[in-house]
């Protein structure tokens, strides 16, 4: 099987999660796709080195991660080729606290919502997540420390009150 | 309701239900675009590279001769790299563009056409650029070795030509120099101190006697004396490369064997499978070595030490290929010099003529290049985008060209620094995004 196909066998396989991981960094679903397709290009590349060396899905969900915080998208050059189905989100997160948690979630500059993504989704330590991010572990506990303050600021214990009042 | 979920636990509960909420992927179309939109790039490069004259430089041209391949296993999982090009296509220059072709965006315009000096390294790729003192505050020259971190760079003193008396940590923003330990020279050495290491809050060395014993040194990064961790009886040649490796330190003789020894000092053990092979850029030992007698590809044949996997790079009839890292090799057809996969596949042309190491992080290059008829510099080309740079070396004519010192990556492939004037400009490559 030629690198081509093994490639398209590997978007086939990881692709879904690969989204869905793109949609809890990114917030939207058109960012997702976005860090998506940009990360599988840049694993295309890579391809050769990464089917014999690495794990091209790790070097995927980095890549993304730290896409996400470059606040890459003022560079693009190109745009996005295919569009992602349009779902209904009304209903996502049916649940208060948590509407009201994806809802502050957005609120945090990027880092900080990359790092909480990386340890409470991916489950990373915090030695992991510096690694990934390319920063040191006192960034990541610093910055996890941050965005944990604002979510509870923003996320008070009368939860419910406040995700009905933000639809 | 009256719960108070901790905040923790609504967050991973949160981002839970949302991924499940997360947009499908149409699979095949999805990795048919990115099949398609990468080979347009690569195209695209491609037709730049064909279209631009190179010329060779005759002349005195003093090369960098290290591997550059230990960075390309490290960046994938240390440095920024991830972050670099995804989002970068590369510049488009009007002259091989097709006859209806979008805008170029000014910004771009520094596509490699040789003849042409690119801009200055200073305007394309600000970003990598340091420029520090090239002498200590007591006027010795300060000889670069490789960055410690993204500020600070490992380097020595001299006592006299290439006996190193020092190692600093010099800090790129406050410009302090901090001792990290004097270089020992002891009675009877005859290879100084070199194939300077660090990793692991070490750095390490190798120097060796009159008698052929290759010692291997360390001293903390913290600061603090240098000793010997280990020795082994090697051939007049010495070592070709010092590598820490977790709690070890690997090296490699010139004449052929690869040991390792504990960095707390201990006995030289010989690697299994490493008779007869050289260091490349742990755990990939091959032959033949950096400094053979100039047969054969260098690092032809690899070997992973960890996982037993061999490769052969490929030659084909007719064509030379100098040396290999991991990934890339570098050769010439003809008079035609490339860089390639391993396998020969994805070759392309490699600007400025005949290499002697394949890219640094698979991506960089510095080549001696001639900027119409009467000049000569030595540019960075960044092989990815095609953008290229022009580093400010001065060149002197000579009655057969141009004569001019071109700097070489460090071991990392991340570093390259050389003095101009008194300053000492530092490039660090892993910040070119």
């Amino acid at each position: 099987m030629d690198g081509d196909a093994r490639f398209a066998e590997f978007v086939a396989e990881r692709g879904e999660a690969l989204m869905r991981y793109g949609y809890v960094l990114a917030g939207n679903p058109h960012d997702a796709a976005d860090l998506v397709q940009e990360a599988l290009l840049k694993v295309r590349a890579a391809w050769p080195r990464l089917r014999s060396k690495d794990n091209p899905e790790s070097y995927a969900r980095t890549t993304m991660a730290r896409l996400h915080i470059a606040a890459w998208r003022r560079r693009r050059r190109e745009q996005l080729t295919w569009e992602p189905p349009d779902r209904e989100h009304r209903d996502a997160l049916p649940s208060g606290d948590e509407r009201a948690m994806w809802l502050a979630l957005s609120g945090l500059p990027r880092k900080q919502r990359a790092v909480l993504v990386l340890r409470y989704y991916e489950q990373l330590d915090d030695a992991e997540i510096a690694k990934v991010l390319g920063v040191s572990r006192g960034t990541v506990r610093s910055q996890a420390s941050r965005a944990l303050d604002k979510l509870r600021a923003a996320v008070p214990a009368e939860w419910s009150a406040v995700g009905e009042g933000a639809r | 309701m009256n719960r108070t979920p901790d905040v923790e636990d609504t967050l991973r509960r949160t981002l839970r239900q949302a991924a499940g909420q997360a947009p499908g992927l149409p699979a095949e179309a999805a990795a048919s675009q990115v099949e398609a939109r990468y080979r347009r790039r690569r195209q695209r490069r491609q037709a730049l590279l064909a279209g631009a004259a190179v010329v060779v430089i005759a002349g005195g041209v003093a090369g960098g001769l290290r591997a550059a391949d230990r960075a390309a296993d490290r960046a994938a999982t240390v440095t920024p790299d991830a972050t670099a090009t995804a989002a970068v296509s590369p510049p488009v220059s009007p002259a091989v563009s097709p006859p209806v072709s979008p805008p170029v965006s000014p910004a771009q315009s520094h596509a490699p056409s040789y003849d042409v000096k690119p801009e200055p390294i200073g305007s394309v790729w600000p970003e990598a650029l340091r420029e520090v003192p090239a002498k200590t505050p007591d006027g010795k020259k300060i000889q670069p070795i490789l960055l410690l971190d993204d500020r600070t760079l490992l380097v020595s003193t001299w006592a006299s030509f290439e006996k190193t008396d020092a190692l600093y940590a010099y800090d790129l923003d406050t410009l302090a120099l901090r001792e990290i330990t004097h270089v020992v020279t002891p009675e009877g050495t005859v290879l100084f101190a070199s194939g300077f290491d660090a990793a692991g809050g070490h750095v390490a060395w190798w120097t060796q006697l009159k008698d052929g014993t290759a010692q291997i040194w360390a001293a903390p990064l913290t600061g603090g004396e240098a000793r010997v961790i280990g020795s082994r009886e090697l051939d007049e040649r010495g070592v070709d490369k010092v590598e820490i490796v977790g709690d070890r330190v690997a090296f490699s003789a010139r004449s052929g064997g690869v040991f390792t020894v504990p960095l707390g000092g201990g006995e030289v053990e010989p690697v299994a499978n490493g008779a007869g092979m050289h260091l490349l850029s742990w755990p990939w030992i091959g032959t033949p070595g950096p400094y053979g007698a100039g047969e054969g590809t260098r690092y032809g044949l690899i070997r992973n030490l960890r996982t037993g996997e061999t490769d052969r790079a490929l030659v084909r009839d007719g064509e030379r290929v100098h040396a290999c890292g991991v990934t890339l090799c570098v050769g010439s057809s003809g008079a035609a010099p490339f860089h390639r996969m391993r396998d020969g596949s994805q070759q392309q042309e490699l600007p400025g003529g005949m290499a002697r190491t394949p890219p640094a992080l698979d991506r960089f290059h510095v080549a001696s290049v001639r900027y119409g008829r009467h000049a000569g510099g030595v540019a960075l080309f960044d092989l990815r985008t095609g953008a290229s740079a022009d580093l400010g070396i001065p060149s002197k004519r000579t009655a057969g060209g141009f004569s001019l010192m071109r700097p070489g990556f460090d071991d990392d492939g991340r570093l390259l620094a050389y003095p101009v004037g008194d300053t000492l400009r530092v490039i660090d490559v892993t910040k070119i995004k």
